[in-house]
């Protein structure tokens, strides 16, 4: 790679964009090209003060009351929308609608949607084979706290659980990273662990009911594929994938022991959730979101 | 009982959403206000995001990026009311006529100030600043850029080549008239 090459790729360098391949290729010839890296140290700088001179710019910035208007105004709305549905006119419908939403889920739960499910395990082994096998996500992981405030609170509990090093009958499990990153459109909240040699996933995912999977806190074990095994388990709101070339059974094993105490956890902080949620006045209908 | 569960659930919906989305209404307002230049008109813009976010919001799925996907709905909303005002800023190609005006990429001055900095982004071609405020400043990726201004990835990336490379002149030009300055 030459110094035209290096200054095409700067930006996507410092956007993170590249292929892992493509970012060392860049830093063996920063290590050696002293403009290049001038170059690269400038566009740098002048992004981060650009990003700084925007967040900061008096003339951008909301006045006080401008939050709090806002969330009465969506809190009106919603508490108005919620009103208008619940007008007796409107009994016979809705009671129509819940015995039929409560028919379809329970379809749903029945049949198992193999597509979802698919979908899911297909993302979750390419994140183990991108993230933790070969490090060449096109964006890089983020810290599990991080991810915790901008996507889901429940990252959180990833950062204690399972413990660093557990005990099994068949060996020691012991954790060399975790972290949050992307693959596909999907996030997970990612521990990596090594055990008997071997490096395993341990996903967790939101699934927004729509992973396909029935909630169950039994591990269950998947086809294997690409010579990977895959068992899942799942929470109301949340999947949990461990994936790895170890054998199927021993997977399930493992997963037995490292998940149940994750989604108990899980449990607990959906209840705190739930607890705190149902105390705010805030209205909103599934029905209404949906229109 | 079951009218108690419903509103539970309506409860717990609505508080989701006012935990994912409302700590996000800062930085949206920066970025309406950037672009409608008037409190008033930046307010509206935020409101009217928050409320299809509000409509939409079964759409949106846990865990995936919650600042990515209210960016998108209030360009929308902002390419939207820029054309009923009738300044479009779509013509046939803007990116190859612009093209010819990035001759190439001079060092930027040390030194910048926040007022040169906002002052030469703001000078750029429309199609420029979008792509730098949400790829650069509110550190949308690629992908999620392009989605959010109906183009293909491609002309994201082209449009940042240029954006940058143009507001690089901008500074150097800025610079040089500015009392300090100092080029690399």
């Amino acid at each position: 790679m030459n110094c035209r090459d290096v200054r095409d790729l700067a930006d996507s360098f410092l956007g993170e964009e590249l292929l892992t391949e493509t970012n060392h290729e860049i830093l063996w010839h920063l290590d050696t090209c002293l403009s290049c890296r001038t170059d690269i140290d400038v566009r740098r700088r002048l992004r981060s003060a650009l990003r700084n001179a925007f967040h900061r710019a008096p003339e951008l910035q909301p006045v006080g009351e401008f939050a709090d208007r806002l969330r009465d105004h969506l809190r009106q709305t919603a508490r108005h929308s919620h009103r208008s549905r619940m007008v007796p006119g409107r009994w016979l419908t809705l009671a129509a609608s819940v015995v039929l939403a409560a028919g379809v889920i329970t379809a749903i739960l029945i049949n198992r949607s193999p597509a979802a499910d698919d979908t899911l395990v297909r993302d979750a082994i390419g994140d183990h084979r991108n993230c933790a096998l070969k490090y060449r996500l096109v964006r890089m992981p983020m810290p599990l706290e991080e991810a915790a405030q901008e996507f889901d609170s429940a990252y959180r509990v990833l950062l204690t659980a399972p413990r660093d090093d557990v005990s099994t009958p068949n060996g020691p499990v012991h954790v060399l990273e975790r972290h949050s990153c992307a693959f596909g459109a999907r996030r997970f909240g990612h521990v990596i662990l090594q055990y008997r040699g071997r490096v395993v996933s341990l996903l967790m995912t939101a699934n927004g009911g729509a992973t396909g999977l029935a909630a169950s806190a039994d591990a269950i074990p998947h086809a294997i594929r690409d010579g990977l095994s895959i068992v899942s388990l799942n929470s109301s709101r949340h999947a949990i994938v461990l994936v790895s070339d170890l054998g199927n059974a021993e997977l399930t094993e493992l997963a037995q022991t490292v998940s149940l105490p994750l989604v108990q956890r899980l449990g607990g902080v959906m209840h705190n959730s739930e607890r705190e949620t149902a105390a705010l006045p805030f209205v909103l209908t599934r029905n209404e979101s949906r229109e | 009982m079951a009218k108690q569960a419903d509103l539970r659930e309506d409860s717990d919906g609505g508080a989701t959403f006012e935990r994912e989305v409302l700590p996000h209404a800062g930085r949206l307002f920066r970025l309406a206000m950037w672009f409608e230049r008037n409190r008033a008109d930046a307010e509206d813009v935020v409101q009217e995001t928050m409320m299809q976010a509000l409509r939409s919001f079964h759409r949106f799925q846990p865990g995936t990026n919650c600042r990515a996907w209210l960016t998108t709905i209030l360009q929308r909303i902002v390419s939207n009311r820029r054309r009923a005002k009738g300044r479009s800023i779509v013509v046939s190609d803007p990116d190859d006529r612009i093209a010819d005006a990035v001759p190439f990429v001079p060092p930027v001055p040390q030194d910048l100030t926040d007022e040169l900095l906002l002052g030469s982004l703001r000078r750029l071609p429309t199609v420029f600043q979008e792509v730098i405020l949400l790829c650069d400043i509110e550190e949308l990726s690629y992908k999620e850029a392009a989605e959010a201004l109906r183009i293909p990835i491609g002309t994201v990336m082209s449009r940042l080549h240029r954006g940058r490379a143009q507001l690089r002149s901008e500074l150097v030009a800025a610079g040089t008239s500015h009392e300090g300055v100092e080029a690399l």
